[in-house]
């Protein structure tokens, strides 16, 4: 909890900052460098990897979300303070011993989004969305403190996740909590806010909130069926069945939608599903690949949301943007699973770990992969066909594609940059 | 010291003929076809004085080995070069008809544009010729045998504007390949057992093969004979050949390349077993008899000759297959020289009547052109076996064969040497006597060829005389060929019968037969109606196997590839959309929608919790 | 020589990259393009000369010590000739088909790229990877440079790749739970498969190859993708491309499932293994047929190469002893098909019904080239074309039931036939659509003429590629 907090401070400080005008400039780069130190001091104090990964993304969304042509510039720094804010929050997610911090963190996060929602081109539109969020929010809190309160009744405990004793009361509570979290990440059957909300604020805002909220909940829901794993025994069947309905279902959608926010938004539910599936199946090295997993997905998101910022139609990406195309392209790659993007990594790992549960859940997902693939390559094919006239990318926008490619790059060549820092390699090697 | 000049003489009869030919396609647009011409039979000439020149000098065979090829396994295959009585008598005869053949043709394509590239391809075919007579292996064989067929498919083809020729070479080469599938099994059977393929080491080694695999061999063989001599249901691409430039017809389609299948039932009689040989003397027979019939019913100068070659080589087949060798040989030889004389005669007859080559307007044709009308004649008594020619000799050494092996067979090549004599003299006497049939304003006035064209025919009317004196039953002395070959194979057949009672029979049905032709020639020209298409017989065949291959063809592409797996594929495709439309479809939009999902999805949920307890 | 590989693969990608990023024109990026190809053609040929024990080795690099997995490549007289040829190829194309951007550039070197790794790679993972990106660049060729029907079939196409990409991957995984390093040395010395898991291994590893090779009923994307890919990359994709079906079995199928040599071992395996083989062969037939049902001469093309494949499929099939065999039919096809792709292209109106012919007074010397190349394809002797089948034929008929070699024996007539209409079609005669006299460039002569002298030189003289292929072989 002290490095949400500390990255509560950080939050506070370029608020401060900013009011200073002449002191703007040094906002991003506040903001940066106190997210390294967060990581710096996690890494020495032995921090977990999800709290470093979510310093780690919040630092690359710091430029992206800076230098966006589509966020005012006096809004600038009220942005990057919410965004400071959920990560906060993300990381109090992650950090929680209890039902109660967990409960705050959250609620953090999903109140912030909200108001981040509302960030967009078109204000009507995006109030509606944001709308949506929140109403489909309170449902989720609603469950969710229901579910806390099942568990506490029957079990008179406030630590979490790891719980003692328990009957069906508590089995019911920890279904309610793993329902909101689905909520949250996005998962089908519960994933209807997904395509609304994505598709409608900006680009640099979707990166975040694809990206931070997801992990952290993604991170919590695999604590979850680990701790509680007795406890979640009556559905372990459906469980892998939402993965797997999750993972094609996303997929299918994906390959009919033409909008690339649309698309993405439907790819992020089949990639999340066929992560979910690893918790699912309660497989050995589930919290390792998933954590991979997800450090994979979220740089991809962030590239590809991060393109579409940029420019306002990819289609002929390739004779407008030819870096931003290249870009774009490692990015799509690696989410389709071609080697040796980062992206292959996580699905043959997927698939590694998940090679002992079962025909029909190695059949659900090769079909998803498969089904995905045809999705990225329609994306992919909209960027390199058409004639689009060349653009000029102002200065911050090809500073941040360098430091992007920079990343994609080293985690192509050399993946455990990824999984930073290295010396946790001895200590949670997969072999 | 035999060894080396044998391998000198051998480079130097193989590389003459390649070095013409590629020296010519250098220079053929710079060469007019004289001199292409010359250097062509310059080159071809040489090798024919070589060949004769080792026939002196190694009569006893030697071996030379060239390079060597590859391994396949175990066994080490070479390229070399096997001289014996056999592969001599074959270069001899190959080149030196083919000499003659090639000064022909100085005149016959004098006018063709392209009458230097003529050359560069028949040069280039006689070096593949010798490279299959000389081969010391079954492999080496091969070689040559595929060589020779693709100078066939090149000069079938050669005048290529008109599309039948080009089916035509097509043909030949498809048919041909269906025969070569056969030496590709006898090829293969050996290989994949990790046996050599030479011809010593066959011979050796094949009787000690399961008699299944020495069976499949046989078979092989006979299906690669059928291919090359024009046998049996394989027959059908040796009249439509006819379609090249006469000298083709008459070196490759009626001398040399067609003479090959009786080549290598000779070479191979050792790999042949005893169960087999029947069949080669069935395929030989009917082949014989039908070739014979047909020639009868056809109108085309030079169809006739093609169909009486696929009789004649029916005849040696069947001489195989009763194990005359040495007669099929010697008819081979004396064959080879007085039907390149007919075809070449035939040839001039075309010339001089500006490319007329229908029998139905000829005739009368012995004054305008005697030395054709003479040289000619000498060919037809010879093919007929009309003493003392050089085809009287041959053909009698078969029918002893014959008699000795069977009266039916007997009976038979009885009937075969019947109707050769009957269409000889109906085409003879079409072509050159009776009144005039030609039309002067389309044919012009029918000349005699030039010198360059009429002596090849003199020396192959010369040659088609004193022939015979090779393997004449001798009294004081057995015949030369047969003692030359016997250490290379033996003679199977006995010859039990006197000689002069099967002259007797020789000279009376040659008789017969020619009052028959002459009937046929003056009163009844057309009396096999429907002959001229082979009773259809082509066509039944084509219907068997190339038309419904085609037809396979063209409906799988539509049907299967296009149809079945290109629309199943189109199907998923489609299946996909329409279940991503679906999912789609559900995100509304609305707010209150997405709420009861959730709620209901939850409820379901939380129902199948109880249901499991 | 696997150092000097590696590092230009390296060379390859930067070449790649710099021609996609950097805003140079297409004469630079030609440049750039003929500097890297033969340059790397001319360094692999310099160092197997100066250094011939080099062309058997290898070389692993780490890529993740998390994950446990590395890199490993390794060089054979086989790999060595392929993957000049590739270069040579690429080297060609470049610099004498006319490209319409920088892009076409970039995608070659992008093919070029991948089809190294698969030659050279040590292990499975090395072998995915260049798997995976072969036909990327072909795709996107497609979809930028080709026509409305070229779009249209590309992604049929690329999904096809990508499912036999995933089933590789499944038994890539499979293999890298038993065996970290993922490498056949490995299998085979040791660390062996489970019994059922080998054949499940096997299975999917069989299906993958089949759909790249292609076998029936796999193989309908192949003549739509010969006909509608981009002339500057069509003659690399049938010439080398189609060859990594076939490479994929001869590195990998008979040591995952060792099972699949045992065609005479009695029992149900044998009669697995008899099935298979009447399916490999029953494809080649096929292919031969349907070959005739074509209307262009590169879909017939396709059509032979695709029962070619189908027999090479079989003789891989019996494992590494046949390898050389196999080799050198990869070699000759290699040679053959791509000269009969780069003179059929350069036809005007090649893909118009009827708008062949008269090649021999147009170009007498392509014609003539056609002619060798063609009937070095069908198999006449004196060619590499019957060398190399004469010895794979061989090795299945001593290997498999007489009624799979009689069968593979039909495509030899099938082949020959519709070879031969093609040639007379495109060489002789008169053509329905009237063209122009085209000129050819004296070094295409020089390059056709090269692959004329191999396939004469390798029809005469085979021990020579022998020798070569059969360094480092058999790969374990």
């Amino acid at each position: 909890m002290g490095f949400a907090l500390a990255v509560g401070m950080i939050m506070v400080l370029i608020t401060a900052v900013s009011r200073v005008r002449f002191l703007q400039w040094v906002v991003p780069f506040l903001a940066g460098g106190g997210c390294l130190l967060v990581m710096g001091v996690g890494v020495t104090m032995g921090a977990s990897i999800p709290v470093l990964l979510l310093a780690s993304l919040q630092t690359l969304l710091i430029p992206i979300t800076w230098t966006s042509p589509h966020l005012p510039v006096h809004r600038r720094t009220d942005v990057l303070a919410l965004q400071l804010a959920v990560t906060a929050g993300a990381i109090g997610m992650v950090t929680a011993h209890d039902w109660v911090s967990f409960f705050i963190s959250l609620e953090l996060v999903s109140i912030i989004s909200v108001v981040l929602v509302w960030f967009g081109r078109r204000p009507e539109v995006c109030i509606e969305a944001a709308v949506k969020y929140f109403v489909m929010s309170a449902m989720v809190t609603g469950v969710l403190v229901l579910g806390m309160a099942c568990v506490l009744v029957d079990t008179g405990q406030m630590g979490f996740p790891l719980v003692m004793g328990g009957t069906w009361l508590s089995s019911v509570g920890f279904v309610l909590v793993a329902v909101s979290l689905l909520t949250k990440v996005g998962v089908m059957p519960f994933h209807w806010w997904v395509v609304d909300v994505y598709s409608v604020p900006s680009p640099y805002i979707v990166a975040h909130l694809s990206t931070i909220p997801k992990l952290a909940a993604v991170v919590v829901l695999m604590m979850l069926m680990g701790a509680a794993h007795p406890l979640m025994m009556p559905l372990p069947g459906a469980w892998v069945l939402i993965g797997l309905v999750s993972a094609l279902g996303g997929a299918l959608a994906a390959v009919v939608y033409t909008k690339p926010s649309y698309v993405l938004a439907a790819s992020s539910m089949s990639q999340m599903g066929l992560l979910f599936l690893l918790p699912a199946t309660h497989s050995p090295y589930m919290v390792e690949v998933t954590l991979w997993g997800m450090a994979v997905y979220g740089v991809t998101s962030v590239v590809l949301w991060f393109v579409l910022d940029r420019v306002d139609v990819p289609k002929g990406l390739a004779r407008s943007a030819p870096a931003l195309m290249f870009l774009s392209g490692l990015a799509l790659l690696s989410m389709m699973g071609i080697p040796p993007f980062p992206g292959f990594l996580s699905k043959a790992l997927l698939i590694k770990e998940l090679l002992w549960s079962g025909w029909w859940v190695m059949l659900g997902v090769v079909v998803s992969v498969l089904v995905g693939a045809m999705a990225y390559i329609r994306l992919f094919r909209t960027m390199i066909t058409g004639h689009e006239p060349p653009v000029q990318l102002s200065l911050p926008t090809q500073w941040v594609a360098g430091i992007l490619l920079v990343v994609m790059g080293c985690g192509t060549v050399y993946p455990d940059c990824l999984m930073w820092p290295v010396h946790w390699v001895s200590e949670h090697c997969l072999l | 010291m035999a060894q080396g000049i044998a391998q000198w003489i051998t480079w130097a009869m193989l590389g003459l003929p390649l070095g013409a030919s590629l020296l010519i396609r250098w220079f053929q647009t710079r060469w007019s076809v004289r001199q292409a011409g010359w250097v062509a039979a310059g080159a071809i000439g040489s090798s024919a004085v070589l060949a004769m020149a080792l026939v002196v000098l190694v009569p006893q065979g030697v071996g030379v080995p060239l390079w060597h090829w590859m391994t396949l396994g175990e066994v080490s295959l070479s390229w070399a070069v096997q001289w014996d009585a056999l592969s001599l008598m074959m270069a001899v005869m190959v080149t030196v008809i083919a000499t003659l053949i090639t000064v022909y043709a100085m005149g016959y394509m004098a006018h063709d544009i392209r009458g230097a590239s003529f050359f560069a391809l028949v040069s280039f075919f006689v070096f593949w010729m010798l490279a299959l007579v000389s081969a010391d292996s079954l492999l080496g064989l091969f070689f040559g045998w595929e060589g020779v067929g693709l100078c066939s498919f090149l000069l079938i083809g050669f005048w290529h504007h008109h599309p039948p020729n080009r089916w035509a070479a097509i043909q030949a080469f498809v048919v041909n390949r269906v025969g070569d599938l056969g030496l590709w099994v006898a090829l293969l059977v050996p290989l994949a057992i990790q046996q050599p393929v030479g011809w010593a080491a066959l011979s050796a080694q094949v009787a000690s093969y399961p008699s299944l695999l020495q069976w499949i061999v046989g078979m092989g063989i006979i299906l690669a004979v059928c291919g090359k001599s024009a046998q049996g249901p394989l027959y059908v691409w040796l009249p439509n050949a006819m379609a090249g430039p006469t000298p083709v017809s008459a070196l490759i389609h009626a001398a040399t390349m067609v003479t090959a299948g009786v080549y290598l039932l000779a070479r191979t009689h050792m790999m042949m077993p005893p169960g087999l040989q029947g069949v080669v003397m069935g395929v030989g027979l009917g082949t014989a008899l039908l070739g014979g019939v047909l020639a009868l019913g056809q109108e085309d100068i030079k169809r006739v000759l093609a169909f009486s070659t696929m009789s004649q080589l029916g005849l040696m087949v069947m001489a195989c297959g009763i194990g005359a060798y040495h007669a099929a040989l010697f008819h081979m030889l004396t064959h080879a020289c007085f039907k390149a004389l007919l075809f070449l005669g035939a040839g001039s007859v075309i010339h001089g009547l500006n490319g007329e080559q229908s029998l139905a307007r000829m005739g009368g044709l012995r004054h305008r052109m005697p030395i054709t009308w003479v040289t000619v004649s000498v060919g037809v008594l010879a093919m007929m076996g009309v003493p003392p020619l050089s085809g009287f000799f041959s053909k009698d050494a078969i029918l002893m064969a014959a008699w000795s092996h069977s009266m039916p067979v007997f009976g038979l090549v009885v009937g075969v040497s019947l109707l050769t004599a009957c269409y000889m003299v109906r085409w003879w006497w079409l072509t050159f006597m009776g009144p005039s049939r030609y039309d002067d304003v389309s044919h012009g006035t029918p000349h005699e060829s030039p010198w360059v064209m009429t002596v090849p025919l003199m020396v192959l009317a010369g040659l088609s005389v004193v022939l015979g004196i090779l393997n004449a039953p001798l009294p004081s002395h057995a015949p030369l060929l047969s003692s030359w070959l016997s250490p290379v194979i033996s003679e199977l057949a006995g010859h039990h019968v006197s000689v002069w009672l099967m002259a007797l029979l020789g000279v009376g049905i040659a008789t017969l037969g020619s009052g028959m032709g002459w009937l046929m020639a003056t009163r009844a020209p057309a009396m096999l109606p429907g002959a001229g298409q082979q009773w259809g017989i082509p066509w039944i065949l084509a219907c068997l196997s190339a038309h419904p291959l085609r037809w396979a063809g063209v409906l799988a592409d539509r049907w299967v590839d296009r149809g079945l797996i290109q629309n199943s594929l189109t199907g998923v495709s489609w299946g996909i959309q329409w279940v991503g439309h679906r999912l789609r479809g559900l995100q509304t939009g609305r707010l209150a929608g997405y709420l009861v999902g959730w709620v209901l999805v939850l409820m379901a949920l939380l129902g199948s919790m109880v249901m499991a307890w | 020589m696997v150092a000097l590989i590696v590092g230009w693969i390296v060379a390859l990608v930067m070449a790649m990259v710099a021609v996609m990023v950097l805003p140079l024109s297409i004469k630079q990026a030609v440049r750039v393009g003929m500097v890297v190809m033969w340059g790397g053609a001319l360094a692999m040929l310099g160092t197997a000369l100066v250094a011939p024990a080099t062309l058997d080795s290898g070389i692993m690099l780490p890529w993740s010590y998390l994950f446990g997995v590395a890199l490993e490549f390794k060089v054979t007289g086989l790999s060595w000739v392929l993957s000049l040829a590739t270069l040579i190829a690429g080297g060609i194309l470049v610099g004498g088909v006319t490209l319409p951007s920088r892009w076409a550039v970039a995608l070659l070197i992008w093919i070029q790229l991948a089809l190294l790794l698969v030659l050279n790679a040590g292990d499975l993972l090395t072998l995915f990877i260049g798997w995976e990106w072969a036909m990327l660049p072909v795709y996107i060729g497609l979809v930028t440079h080709g026509t409305d029907k070229a779009k249209a079939m590309a992604l049929r196409m690329l999904m096809m790749m990508v499912t036999g990409g995933v089933l590789f991957l499944m038994a890539l995984v499979m293999v890298w739970v038993v065996s970290p390093s993922m490498t056949p040395l490995s299998l085979s010395n040791g660390a062996v498969l489970p019994p059922v898991m080998a054949w499940i291994v096997g299975g999917l590893f069989l299906v993958s190859f089949a759909i790249k090779t292609p076998l029936f009923p796999f193989h309908t994307w192949q003549a739509a993708l010969y006909e509608h890919c981009p002339s500057y990359c069509r003659p690399l994709v049938m010439a080398v491309v189609s060859k990594l079906g076939v490479w994929g079995v001869l590195q990998v199928l008979p040591v995952v499932t060792p099972g699949l040599g045992l065609a005479n071992a009695g029992g149900p395996v044998s009669l697995l293994v008899w099935g298979l083989a009447l399916w490999v062969s029953l494809s080649a037939l096929y292919a031969s047929v349907v070959a005739w049902g074509q209307s262009t001469p590169i879909r017939a093309l396709a059509y032979m190469s695709m029962s070619h494949m189908a027999v090479a499929f079989l003789g891989a099939l019996l494992g590494p002893s046949h390898g050389v065999m196999v080799g050198l039919y990869l070699v000759a096809h290699t040679v053959l098909v791509l000269g009969l792709s780069m003179v059929i292209q350069s036809q005007p109106n090649w893909n118009v019904t009827g708008g062949l012919g008269g090649m021999m007074g147009r170009s007498p010397w392509q014609a003539w080239v056609l002619l060798v190349l063609m009937l070095g394809f069908i198999g006449l002797p004196g060619t590499v074309g019957f060398a190399a089948e004469l010895s794979v034929i061989v090795a299945i008929f001593s290997s498999y039931p007489l009624i799979i070699g009689g069968v593979i024996l039909f495509p030899v007539v099938m082949n020959a036939w519709v070879g031969l209409r093609w040639l007379t079609e495109m060489v002789w005669g008169q053509p329905l659509i009237p063209v122009l006299k085209d000129d050819v460039p004296s070094w295409w002569r020089v390059a056709l003429g090269a692959l004329v002298v191999v396939t004469l030189v390798g029809g005469l003289f085979p021990w020579c590629l022998q020798r070569v292929i059969s360094v480092g072989l058999p790969l374990w």
